[in-house]
């Protein structure tokens, strides 16, 4: 009796522990790889910010070295390097406007950065810190805040005028103006949830399909090649997202800078 | 206890409201493939209209199923 | 029949030409829009049901606020939800409309269909 009760616990904890290996979504958990504790706020060391170091220095490693030779005819790596760079230089200049140049430091953060969050998730034992709403949400808070400080900035208080469409009658004002405020202010989260949402329904999909390989036995090959596909479909999806993202950011930029 | 059972009553007959956006959804993507399949070339103008009943369809799906959240939640 | 035949090769060489030079003005990126394969019909769709549910939810979100701040609970509540509706119908309406006038606050046309 004594040993019945004190034995249930234990191996239903086991059964869970086995099942949410398996589960989906045991790959989007956070864990704590370095508890910090400041006051009441939790600011511990985790797998996410793991892999956002990890990203940062990938990142840097990638340009620095791959510029390092600096040749006139370059390389392989050095081709590379400077590929990513034009197509967002091409990507400003043509979405943002000549005035965008200025900002293509950030842009070219961002993108890196989502790029690379996106692919590292597709490394087995990876983590994809853009499957996280928190993540994709504070980049967009950003990107959003600072879209506004430029139009501020650069038109001062006609800035308002964003809110008024040209050529609305004055008398649908009190419903116009609303309307677009409403319209402007789910920029960032129509921005943080289509790159969340894609992030995290892509790679549930492809663990639900590895999941069938196994339960499926002799017939395993279906879902194998199920996932083959949306191994290649989920990269085409990652790189997408992360210009999708980044060109969406050069449109704000454009707003804020040309006001229509 | 039992006004939890009435929400939750309550939130399944408002999401009830979606059948109806499911039906103008099928509606309107099945005169869409009907008419690209009859003039090919006004798939562009076409395209745009359908987009835009699409979101007014939708919206309303939405507008139920924030009814049913918000029994449910508030 | 003789005089009517120069003018029609010359028409044509000016079109061509025409085409040409309009080609190298619109440059690199115009290409890549062509870039067929990028688009696709469920991305779009995707994209305006995000449109619309977060312009619905930034609604519900400010007239939550409202309501808890000024103690009117459901009423500026239900008159948010209708307009970040209408909100939400507008940044669809952009989207589809972005091919041909594009005024800034939706987004303009060149990442449509991009998931």
């Amino acid at each position: 009796m004594d040993r019945g009760v004190t034995a249930t616990p234990v191996r239903t904890k086991e059964i869970d522990k086995v099942a949410e290996a398996h589960s989906p979504l045991a790959q989007f958990e956070i864990k704590r790889l370095v508890p910090i504790q400041i006051g009441d706020l939790d600011a511990s060391f985790t797998n996410s910010a793991l892999f956002m170091v990890f990203t940062v220095v990938l990142v840097t490693i990638f340009l620095v070295l791959g510029m390092r030779r600096n040749a006139l005819v370059p390389g392989r790596w050095q081709s590379m390097a400077e590929l990513s760079y034009i197509f967002i230089a091409n990507m400003v200049r043509d979405t943002a406007g000549p005035e965008g140049r200025r900002f293509f430091p950030f842009i070219f953060t961002l993108f890196m950065f989502v790029l690379v969050g996106n692919m590292l998730g597709m490394v087995p034992y990876g983590f994809a810190y853009t499957s996280h709403i928190i993540v994709t949400f504070s980049i967009a808070l950003i990107i959003f805040i600072g879209v506004t400080v430029v139009g501020f900035a650069k038109h001062g208080i006609r800035f308002f005028g964003f809110f008024l469409p040209p050529g609305t009658p004055l008398l649908m004002a009190p419903l116009a103006v609303p309307i677009e405020i409403i319209s402007y202010l789910s920029r960032p989260v129509s921005l943080s949830v289509r790159l969340f949402a894609n992030m995290l329904a892509g790679h549930t999909l492809i663990k639900v399909f590895a999941g069938f390989i196994v339960s499926m036995g002799v017939f395993g090959f279906v879902p194998f090649a199920f996932v083959f596909a949306l191994t290649g479909l989920e990269l085409l999806i990652a790189f997408l997202q992360a210009y999708v993202f980044t060109v969406l950011t050069c449109l704000y930029l454009h707003d804020a800078l040309h006001m229509h | 206890m039992e006004t939890e059972a009435a929400k939750m009553l309550g939130a399944g007959l408002a999401a009830i409201g979606v059948i109806g956006a499911g039906i103008g959804i099928g509606t309107i993507f099945a005169s869409f493939i009907q008419a690209v399949g009859r003039n090919p070339a006004a798939a562009g103008a076409v395209t745009q209209m359908t987009w835009i009943g699409f979101a007014l369809v939708e919206a309303i799906a939405l507008y139920a199923l924030v009814i049913a959240f918000m029994i449910l939640f508030l | 029949m003789s005089a009517e035949s120069p003018p029609e090769p010359d028409l044509e060489d000016l079109d061509s030409r025409l085409k040409q030079a309009r080609d190298n003005i619109r440059g690199p990126f115009e290409k890549k829009e062509g870039n067929e394969p990028l688009r696709s019909a469920v991305g779009l769709a995707f994209r305006v049901t995000v449109e619309l549910v977060s312009a619905l939810a930034v609604g519900l979100g400010i007239g939550w606020v409202l309501d808890e701040w000024l103690g009117t609970r459901p009423w500026l509540m239900i008159l948010f939800i209708l307009l970040g509706g209408a909100a939400g119908m507008l940044n669809v309406y952009r989207l589809a409309m972005s091919s041909g006038g594009s005024r800034g606050n939706g987004d303009t046309g060149k990442d449509q269909g991009n998931r």
